[in-house]
């Protein structure tokens, strides 16, 4: 069961509550994603999946990782809503340095006050985990804590 | 401690003492910058020694970043900002790898890291602000509305009416309206929203799901007006059925349909058009249009 992320609000701030019920759903995950025109310039180890829930919302899952830093990134969205970031780098720090120091691996989420969205930082749990070099490890961590259904996916021969 | 003072310790704090540099696997090091990205996390730069020369990568985070933003392909803005400092500052984009990479000598490296640190921190915080919008729905009717702007233009009235307006949706985030102006009755703003769809060229039936997905988001108020206007002159069977499609969906949905082809519609349509912009309703828009002209 995907976390409960009100705990990590404080008062006056809100869980984002059309989100909370699409991650609680069961989901499961699905080769494919956007495909672009003409060069592409990607990052390494990127990903692309469709995540199908339950109800049927697709969501879009792309992430990569600088294996360099040892570093991830994951993102969960629907057209350009973000529901969910899963992060694995140094240095996240939580809106007004509320819960302290947020762990190397960590996952944001949007509130009321912080919604996902570029320019502006926003609430995020820490996570077991150490440095990612591989994004197959990192996607496994991010399914295992969304309990998202991983069926069918293999491990990328390197 | 005085004020002064204080400002260094802060500035210490805040812009010296956040560099941070790290060993990385293959005897190389990071350079944590004390700027942050778009997502408010820090900014790294890799530098590897390598024989006599130098190497700075980025590690693949600014192809991350466009990648997040859909912004990787070519054809893209941010892309190519991307390319213009690259080749502005000498800077290698590797395809392979997916990094920005700088190869210099030892004794030019601090000027390089400088350069390398200001593409970088460009990348990473610029990208978000030239995000591409979501195409823009063409117009339903091109031709049609070409006629009915005739029309308008005959009535002296082209003049007095907003064209090519957007209406901010829920389903899209812009509709293509052709033609807008509003009515104050009662201390009420109605808002006239006129839409042309032509349905004897092509795509028909799309054309009519539009409009009926148009019209939900049009009717959010409840005192503000959808028209319509189709010609169906010449009409296939996909244009009948269009028309029946969205004479169904206009009840429901209050908007209002008129043939252009038929000449009583046609008419209604235009002495609606008129008397609302030149009567007394209209006054308030008119005067509000003709300064919103002025100042443009």
């Amino acid at each position: 069961m995907s976390c409960n992320v009100a705990q990590y609000l404080p008062s006056g701030d809100d869980r984002v509550d059309e989100v909370e019920r699409i991650v609680h759903l069961n989901m499961k995950l699905k080769e494919g994603g956007r495909r672009g025109r003409g060069t592409q310039f990607l990052p390494p180890q990127n990903i692309e999946f469709i995540v199908k829930t339950e109800q049927g919302d697709l969501l879009h899952l792309t992430g990569y990782c600088l294996y360099d830093f040892g570093e991830c990134y994951l993102d969960l969205q629907r057209g350009r809503e973000i529901f969910r970031k899963f992060h694995a780098h140094e240095g996240h720090e939580n809106p007004a340095g509320r819960n302290g120091v947020v762990a190397f691996t960590h996952m944001h989420f949007p509130s009321v006050s912080y919604p996902l969205v570029e320019r502006e930082s926003s609430y995020a749990y820490s996570i077991d985990g150490d440095r990612y070099y591989d994004i197959g490890d990192c996607l496994t961590s991010f399914c295992v804590e969304l309990n998202i259904d991983m069926a069918g996916w293999q491990p990328y021969l390197r | 401690m005085d004020k002064l003072g204080q400002l260094r310790e802060y500035v210490q704090k805040h812009l010296c003492e956040s560099v941070v540099i790290n060993p990385i696997r293959g005897e190389g090091l990071s350079l944590q910058i004390p700027y942050r990205d778009s997502d408010g996390d820090p900014i790294k730069v890799a530098i590897y020694f390598n024989h006599d020369l130098v190497l700075l990568s980025d590690a693949g985070r600014i192809s991350g970043h466009l990648f997040a933003l859909g912004q990787h392909t070519q054809d893209t803005p941010a892309f190519k900002l991307l390319r213009n400092l690259a080749k502005a500052y000498r800077l290698k984009l590797d395809y392979d790898s997916g990094r920005v990479v700088s190869t210099v000598s030892y004794d030019r490296m601090d000027q390089a890291i400088t350069d390398f640190i200001k593409v970088i921190i460009t990348m990473l915080t610029a990208i978000p602000h030239v995000r591409v919008e979501p195409h823009r729905l063409k117009p339903l009717g091109q031709r049609l509305r070409t006629a009915i702007r005739e029309q308008y233009r005959l009535a002296n009235i082209v003049d007095l009416i907003e064209h090519d307006y957007i209406l901010h949706g829920q389903a899209v985030d812009s509709w293509p309206v052709d033609f807008h102006w509003w009515l104050r009755r009662n201390d009420v703003v109605e808002q006239i929203y006129i839409v042309a769809v032509d349905l004897n060229v092509a795509e028909a039936l799309s054309k009519a799901t539009k409009v009926t997905a148009l019209a939900l988001d049009a009717r959010r108020l409840n005192d503000d007006h959808l028209r319509v206007v189709v010609d169906s002159h010449g009409a296939d069977s996909d244009s009948s059925v269009a028309i029946a499609l969205m004479k169904n969906h206009s009840e429901q949905l209050r908007f209002k349909i008129y043939d252009f082809g038929q000449a009583d519609e046609k008419q209604a349509f235009l002495r609606q058009s008129v008397s609302e912009i030149v009567g007394e309703l209209g006054g308030p828009w008119r005067e509000f249009w003709q300064k919103q002209r002025a100042l443009t």
